[in-house]
């Protein structure tokens, strides 16, 4: 391998533009790919990126491969319309042989080009390319506003940055103004955020010295069209930056007039079972941020709930200023019997509302399980953690586990260890995947891939979190559910994997036979087989690390004993575990029906005693 | 770790910090005592959050975090004083 190359893979990792042609910029990057906009406005696209390219010299070259000669090759990329030569250096360069004889020196351009170039250039084993990347303080950066942070020393602070004041209007595609649209500018020194005016326009004042710095642009609108996102952008000072979103309409035609269904649904097997399976006779609490019960997809569906945020008798439980539980409850719940818009997945489950959120603490959710287990409650949908474990919270779940009351909580969408209360053993955790080819490819959603998608496009989340704590992986990327007031929206998070598995719960509950019989009474028994029989419904995904996916993505079918459980292969290696832990005495050689390596590991250690059985 | 609480008053003595706390028990009288006593105390404020008032099994408490460090002291094997840690909704909102 050349080690020149080793970091040259980082400039391949091309966005698409929003925008195709290319113009002049009054900024410091000089060119980039943006179409035109109108007089005093311009549509943001794509900058030119830096790079240090260096021809390698012969002694480092594969055989075979010939050596270019600095002057004629920088000379060459020079003449290109496309590409601007903005310096050049000489670095010093050790003898490749190891000797430590006379260092000779190396030839360095640094280059401004479109990103299809760089990717061309890395293909090139005779030249050695690399981002000309921003530096910035190793100090703790500021967050948010960037007025957040610890405050320094004012006898060494440096002198304070430059404000620029940077212009945005977002519209529809039809021009139309979007008002209430969120603009986020990242850099590495902090992002600045800003929402949209009734003409669709902001201003953010950045105090950044150097606009190249900025890494990304992504803006979200209120409802009714995807988000956007634009790394590298090349943003005008001069001019208002205009950016343009598709309405959610192009992908799902005439949602406000009829029916639409999200990916998840098909990717559980949802849309296969009876049309009755609805989930009536169950009860689903949402403990979120409130309920927007006029949303037309809600109404007449959600008539109880509880706000433990205003007070138990303030009422506004219905209200959701973050439209976060409104967008799970949708999932779980939506259709009200009227055609038009998203359908759940249990619609006629009795929906339970506890407003938690703004300001929701541990305090709340030990409140919230309350009201669940004194109103019976089967499955609590909880999209929501922190870091901190909570002896308090875990005795109150597992009092709610007592009464019947099955918890279904999010892994945490922070990238890193399941968060609580997904760590909990009493708990059913949700990881979240997402698929391609569900959502455009110049929204944020498309950034949210992580490793190798498989033969059906199915990725795991880049920020949901993992672990052995996991226990199913479910829709979690670009989610299409219900927003306050008549809208609807495309979300991301382990959010929103939750009520699908949530929803899935409910119709289990409500129509699987063992809870006809057997498991009626409300117990902790019933919640561990409830959760027994998600998991071994599952379709096992291997999407690079079984942490992240659990036992797989639940399948409906199965789960609601409509379809027979699936045999997966047992691993060369887990048939060796087992053997080995049979040998030791610590499993009896017993047949299990496998539906997963991951679940077969589970019971394996549950069976020898350690890990604990819910 | 614990949230910050809210600002003090401008000039004048320092106030001290109010942090929010979970108190729990498996002894009722235990928590109804501590739960009558920090509601005398004025930098104190207590709401039952399980249990009822009579018999309360969790207390939220915002209390400063020196007097929840006393409480842990004084009821070592009896009470759980641990932080009421702010939540999060996992729906990614205004990313990144």
């Amino acid at each position: 391998m050349n080690p020149w190359n080793r970091t040259a893979s980082a400039i391949g990792r091309e966005r698409p533009v929003i925008g195709a042609e290319e113009t002049v910029s009054d900024n410091d990057d000089t060119r980039e790919h943006q179409p035109q906009g109108n007089h005093g406005s311009r549509r943001l696209g794509r900058r030119l990126v830096q790079c240090m390219v260096v021809p390698l010299s012969g002694d480092v070259l594969p055989a075979g491969v010939r050596p270019h000669d600095a002057e004629s090759l920088f000379q060459q990329l020079g003449n290109d319309p496309e590409i601007e030569e903005r310096k050049r250096f000489t670095i010093p360069k050790a003898p490749a042989d190891g000797t430590g004889g006379v260092p000779t020196t190396a030839e360095v351009a640094v280059l401004a080009m479109p990103p299809h170039r760089a990717t061309a250039l890395v293909r090139d084993p005779a030249v050695h390319i690399e981002r000309d990347h921003h530096l910035h303080h190793a100090s703790p950066s500021p967050r948010g506003m960037g007025v957040e942070g610890p405050l320094v020393n004012p006898g060494v602070q440096p002198k304070a940055a430059p404000v620029t004041a940077v212009s945005f209007r977002v519209t529809g595609g039809n021009g139309v103004p979007l008002p209430g649209a969120t603009v986020v500018v990242m850099s590495p020194e902090g992002n600045f955020q800003s929402s949209t005016d009734p003409d669709g326009r902001t201003t953010l004042n950045l105090t950044i010295h150097d606009l190249t710095a900025i890494t990304g642009v992504y803006v979200k609108p209120v409802s009714d069209y995807w988000e956007a996102y634009q790394d590298l952008p090349a943003l005008s000072i001069a001019e208002e930056n205009t950016v343009r979103l598709r309405p959610l309409s192009d992908t799902f035609p005439m949602i406000h007039e009829r029916q639409v269904r999200g990916w998840g649904l098909a990717a559980m097997g949802l849309e296969q079972i009876p049309p009755n399976y609805r989930g009536r006779g169950t009860k689903v609490a949402i403990i979120d941020s409130g309920v927007a019960t006029g949303h037309p997809d809600l109404n007449r569906r959600i008539t109880s709930g509880i706000d433990l945020v205003h007070g138990e008798e303030s009422g506004q439980w219905s209200v959701d200023t973050l439209g976060h539980g409104t967008h799970c409850a949708g999932m779980v719940a939506g259709d009200a019997g009227n055609a038009l818009g998203i359908l759940g997945i249990a619609p006629e489950a009795e929906v339970h509302v506890c407003k938690i959120f703004p300001g929701g603490r541990y305090s709340t959710i030990i409140e919230a399980l309350k009201y669940c287990i004194a109103h019976q409650i089967d499955v609590v949908n909880l999209s929501m953690g922190s870091d901190e474990p909570s002896a308090l919270v875990s005795n109150a779940i597992e009092q709610a586990r007592e009464a019947g009351t099955a918890c279904v909580v999010a892994a945490g969408n922070s990238t890193g260890r399941v968060q609580y209360p997904g760590r909990l053993p009493t708990v059913l955790t949700v990881a979240a995947i997402g698929k391609l080819g569900q959502y455009p490819v110049d929204s944020y959603h498309a950034q949210q891939v992580w490793g190798q998608p498989d033969e059906q496009g199915y990725f795991s989340a880049a920020f949901t979190c993992h672990g052995p704590e996991v226990d199913v992986c479910a829709p979690g990327v670009a989610i299409l559910s219900s927003v306050p007031e008549r809208g609807y929206a495309a979300w991301d998070g382990t959010s929103m994997a939750t009520p699908h598995v949530a929803g899935l719960a409910a119709l289990v509950l409500a129509h699987h036979p063992d809870f006809r019989d057997g498991h009626r009474e409300r117990n902790a028994r019933r919640v561990d087989r409830l959760f027994e029989i998600i998991r071994s419904s599952c379709t096992p995904l291997d999407l690079g690390d079984p942490g992240r996916t659990g036992a797989g993505i639940p399948h409906a079918g199965r789960a609601l004993a409509l379809e027979a459980p699936v045999r997966a292969v047992l691993t060369p290696e887990l048939a060796q575990l087992r053997e080995a832990m049979q040998n030791a005495g610590l499993l009896t050689a017993t047949g299990t029906t496998v539906t997963s390596p991951l679940e077969e590991v589970r019971r394996m250690l549950q069976a020898a005693g350690l890990l604990p059985t819910t | 770790m614990v949230s910050p609480g809210p600002a003090g008053p401008g000039p004048g003595p320092a106030r001290p910090r109010i942090e929010h706390y979970l108190v729990g028990s498996s002894e009722t009288t235990v928590l109804v005592r501590v739960a009558g006593q920090l509601g005398a105390e004025p930098d104190v404020s207590v709401r039952v959050v399980a249990g009822t008032r009579r018999q309360p099994s969790v207390l939220a408490v915002a209390m400063p975090a020196e007097r929840a460090e006393q409480l842990r002291r004084e009821y070592p094997d009896q009470l759980v004083v641990e932080s009421d840690e702010p939540l999060e909704p996992y729906g990614v909102r205004d990313r990144p």
